[in-house]
């Protein structure tokens, strides 16, 4: 049961990771708390839905297309919100960019619900995803195999265009100090908006390709979103890698917590979040003051 | 010397005409609408509070709490569980609320206001979220998510009339001892610290101390806020500290004002007239208001009450923010 | 010489690999004008945020009046009779030039734990005093918003004074200033200084205020100090001014 309840938290993490990985991503280059994250995502689950359907149910190269199509328009509504909206406000207070996220939250559930309508649908799930492989007496679906298999790919992605890639030495560039890129001469605004479209087109691809395993509704967004802080928090905001190892930790131990302290399950991640923001803390009493 | 000696008191006294002339506006509204609109009255007097409870911390302490919610919560379940729990009459349990709400302020703001920016809120957002997965897991003693429902007669089986002046009465107090807070020395030092930490502590005082005691007051004035709501329904959910009413209060301090005193009354008034009456035209009420905070944002980052104070200025009345 | 009223001993501050200050030996006379110059990143603002407390973390010894410092925080330093001003101004920005200056005397008095606006009235004469002092009490009413930089910097400079402190730390108390405005402010500053008999350590990179105000100057340079000594020997020091040549002066 243990090896069976690891293997899922596993699972779990790559799940929240692919989530997370958006939202730390915009935050450690544009400082932009995007509260809406959790509504891409959402949106992501429901173009999956109308989508899938188009490319034949049930074969995989069907549903793989159809989930990066829903993540590509949703990058591309990123991109469109970022340039609309977002980057009139990045010399204000951060107050206003949380709002602005929060008022986009407010806007993507309710056209959701307009669209959509307000009852639950489920995406069909590939042919060559159902079924389960059976170790002994443990039963394995085959399903959230792939999801991590899809997950280390763009985490395989993502780390070589970190490392390997001009764009990647930008982002590194650009997280660790926004002067940087003013310096290399290269434009800021244009590295804001394709790191947001990036970062939404994450979120909505993480939505795709969850979609078949549970259900897709309106309501989806705030788990989703709660999910990702807590993730981006325990890894260091900004911090990609920080963001892996902490939703590995933070889906293996709500698998586990399940099977032995069902109750303190939910309560143990945000004490963990909680625990991990004071510590940070006392690294740095005081502050640069000028 | 003269003029500014009164400039200073005239700010920190409280100006009974705009007393009066609120309350007048509320009785009127109470008496001359029923039943039906006292319910509603009552709905946005409470939310007023808990509103501008929030907007003590972040117009004048600049803490932008995620987690507010979790004080309204605790306002209600210390309320509720003394009733049910430990068998405390209702007339005393009242003060349980906000006692339990201000407690909580205490611990959570110890630790929060270790961090700043961005950091702290995302503090008070687990702190939040703590009290709510609480509130919602420990079945055997708050009832999980079915809540506590059916300990008392709501509203202490006042009628919809009686009950929405008593509101008022409590709500008109409290943010009269708001004010007197705020343009008190100790307001003063917290206003200090909200707008130049380091200035305030090179002047000797300890920031953190003072957020902690501003975070305090807030919470207190949250707990009332919960207690009130949980009197007006007879029950109490978990829902109540959850990130729901922790993004509503947030969103009415913004769409009332940032930065004025009024700023949580406005919201709580547009906020609530927005939500009770723009589903009777179009369903979809959210959108509404999301597009209304991004204009509020993008074209008017004071709200409400700074698009009223403009106004005032244009018809020359000058008047008190 | 009396016992020194700031004594620094084998100060060194890193931020990671870099090292601010680095063996920093220092001593200050009660009642002394002095005044520290360098290059940029020499180090001068540094040292006073490792004095004021503002920049914790400093290894060696800070003695303030006999009493080790070193760790403590900015708000017990105030308490002790430390006052600074900042070297971009800090201010209550929202706030009138008056509740600013309010501010500063309840925070130093330590009377704002109190809802009571009698602390106010008790105050305001003093308030309006201090105000008169530095020449901002014609703008009492004013939004500190409004106000421009240089007037920002005298109410801050007001607002250190209101603590009465022993050891006054002015960072760069003029910068942003036309000439005039320099010579103003800092003649204002010699004369409540002298009469209160106060110590100055202040930041500065105009020579010709330097030499005006300062009774001593320390020249620092790459986080140590360079050389001591009166306005004339260091204006003399041809290793002093190879430094300022070399390494550019702003």
């Amino acid at each position: 049961m243990f090896a069976v309840q690891l293997i899922n938290g596993l699972m779990e993490g790559m799940m929240l990771f692919l989530i997370a990985s958006g939202l730390t991503l915009v935050f450690g280059v544009s400082r932009i708390i995007n509260f809406a994250h959790g509504s891409l995502y959402m949106l992501g689950a429901f173009l999956a839905y109308q989508i899938v359907p188009i490319f034949a149910d049930g074969s995989l190269v069907g549903f793989a297309i159809a989930v990066i199509a829903a993540a590509l328009i949703v990058g591309l509504i990123g991109i469109i919100f970022e340039v609309l909206v977002l980057r009139r406000i990045y010399h204000t207070d951060e107050l206003m960019q949380l709002i602005i996220t929060i008022a986009l939250v407010f806007i993507i559930r309710d056209v959701v619900r307009m669209i959509w309508g307000a009852n639950s649908v489920t995406v069909q799930m590939p042919d060559a995803f159902i079924g389960a492989l059976i170790v002994g007496d443990n039963y394995f679906p085959i399903f959230p195999f792939m999801i991590f298999g899809a997950g280390l790919l763009v985490v395989m992605i993502m780390i070589g265009v970190i490392q390997f890639t001009r764009a990647g030495i930008l982002l590194r560039a650009a997280t660790d100090d926004r002067g940087m890129i003013a310096l290399l001469g290269i434009n800021e605004k244009l590295v804001f908006t394709s790191v947001f479209g990036v970062g939404s087109f994450l979120a909505a691809f993480a939505g795709g390709l969850q979609s078949p395993f549970g259900d897709v509704n309106y309501l989806m967004d705030e788990t989703v979103i709660v999910g990702a802080f807590i993730v981006c928090v325990i890894g260091g905001l900004g911090n990609l890698y920080g963001a892996l190892a902490a939703a590995m930790l933070v889906g293996v131990m709500n698998a586990l917590g399940v099977l032995y302290f069902p109750r303190l399950a939910m309560v143990m991640t945000f004490l963990i979040m909680a625990a991990v923001l004071i510590f940070r803390s006392l690294g740095r009493q005081g502050g640069g003051a000028r | 010397m003269n003029s500014m000696k009164s400039d200073m008191k005239k700010k920190s006294e409280i100006d009974f005409r705009i007393v009066a002339l609120g309350a007048a506006v509320a009785l009127l509204v109470i008496f001359a609408g029923g039943a039906g609109m006292s319910l509603l009255a009552t709905e946005i007097l409470i939310m007023a509070l808990f509103a501008s409870s929030l907007n003590l911390l972040m117009s004048y302490g600049h803490m932008v709490s995620f987690g507010h919610a979790a004080y309204f919560g605790l306002g209600a379940y210390g309320f509720t569980l003394a009733i049910v729990r430990a068998d405390i009459p209702v007339g005393l349990a009242v003060f349980a609320g906000p006692i339990v709400a201000m407690i909580g302020g205490l611990i959570f703001g110890a630790l929060c206001v270790r961090l700043t920016e961005i950091y702290f809120a995302m503090l008070t957002l687990a702190c939040g979220q703590i009290t709510f997965t609480v509130l919602f897991q420990w079945y055997d003693f708050t009832g999980g998510d079915t809540g506590i429902t059916d300990f008392m007669t709501p509203r202490f089986g006042l009628s919809e009339q009686y009950f929405a002046v008593f509101t008022l009465t409590i709500v008109i107090l409290c943010l009269m001892f708001m004010w007197r807070v705020i343009h008190s020395p100790l307001g003063l030092a917290i206003r200090s610290v909200g707008q130049d930490r380091y200035r305030a502590e090179a002047s000797g005082l300890n920031p953190r101390q003072l957020q902690l005691i501003a975070f305090t007051i807030s919470a207190f004035l949250a707990g009332i806020a919960g207690t009130l709501f949980a009197v007006f329904h007879g029950n109490a959910f978990p829902d109540y500290a959850g990130l729901g009413f922790t993004l509503d209060s947030l969103i009415m301090v913004v769409l009332g004002g940032m930065k004025s005193f009024a700023g949580g009354i406005y919201g709580a008034i547009a906020y609530t007239l927005l939500k009770t009456y723009v589903p009777l035209v179009i369903q979809e009420w959210e959108l509404v208001v999301g597009l209304i905070l991004l204009f509020i944002v993008l074209a008017t980052p004071f709200g409400l009450a700074g698009g009223i104070k403009r106004l005032q200025t244009m018809l020359g009345m000058g008047g008190k923010p | 010489m009396n016992q020194p009223i700031l004594s620094a001993k084998a100060v060194r501050k890193t931020f990671g690999k870099f090292v601010a200050l680095d063996n920093v030996t220092f001593d200050l006379q009660p009642k002394q004008r002095r005044a520290l110059i360098g290059p940029n990143g020499a180090g001068k603002s540094t040292f006073i945020g490792c004095v004021a407390g503002q920049i914790p973390g400093a290894e060696g010894q800070i003695l303030f009046k006999g009493e080790d410092v070193t760790k403590l925080q900015p708000s017990a330093l105030a308490k002790r009779g430390i006052s600074r001003t900042f070297q971009i101004s800090r201010t209550f920005l929202h706030m009138t030039v008056f509740e600013n200056m309010m501010s500063a005397f309840i925070m130093a008095r330590g009377s704002w734990p109190s809802l009571s606006t009698r602390v106010f009235s008790d105050l305001e004469d003093e308030v309006h005093a201090m105000l008169g002092n530095v020449g901002m009490d014609t703008r009492a009413n004013e939004t500190v918003e409004n106000i421009s930089l240089g007037d920002r910097k005298r109410l801050e400079f007001g607002m250190a004074l209101a603590a009465d402190p022993d050891l006054l730390l002015l960072d760069e108390p003029t910068a942003g200033m036309s000439i005039k405005e320099r010579h103003h402010l800092m003649d204002m500053v010699v004369e409540l200084v002298e009469s209160t008999g106060k110590t100055l350590l202040f930041v500065e990179h105009d020579i010709d205020v330097v030499f005006r105000v300062a009774e001593v100057v320390t020249v620092m340079v790459r986080g140590s100090v360079f050389v001591e000594g009166t306005p004339k020997e260091i204006a003399a020091n041809e290793e002093v001014q190879k430094v300022y040549l070399g390494e550019g002066d702003h």
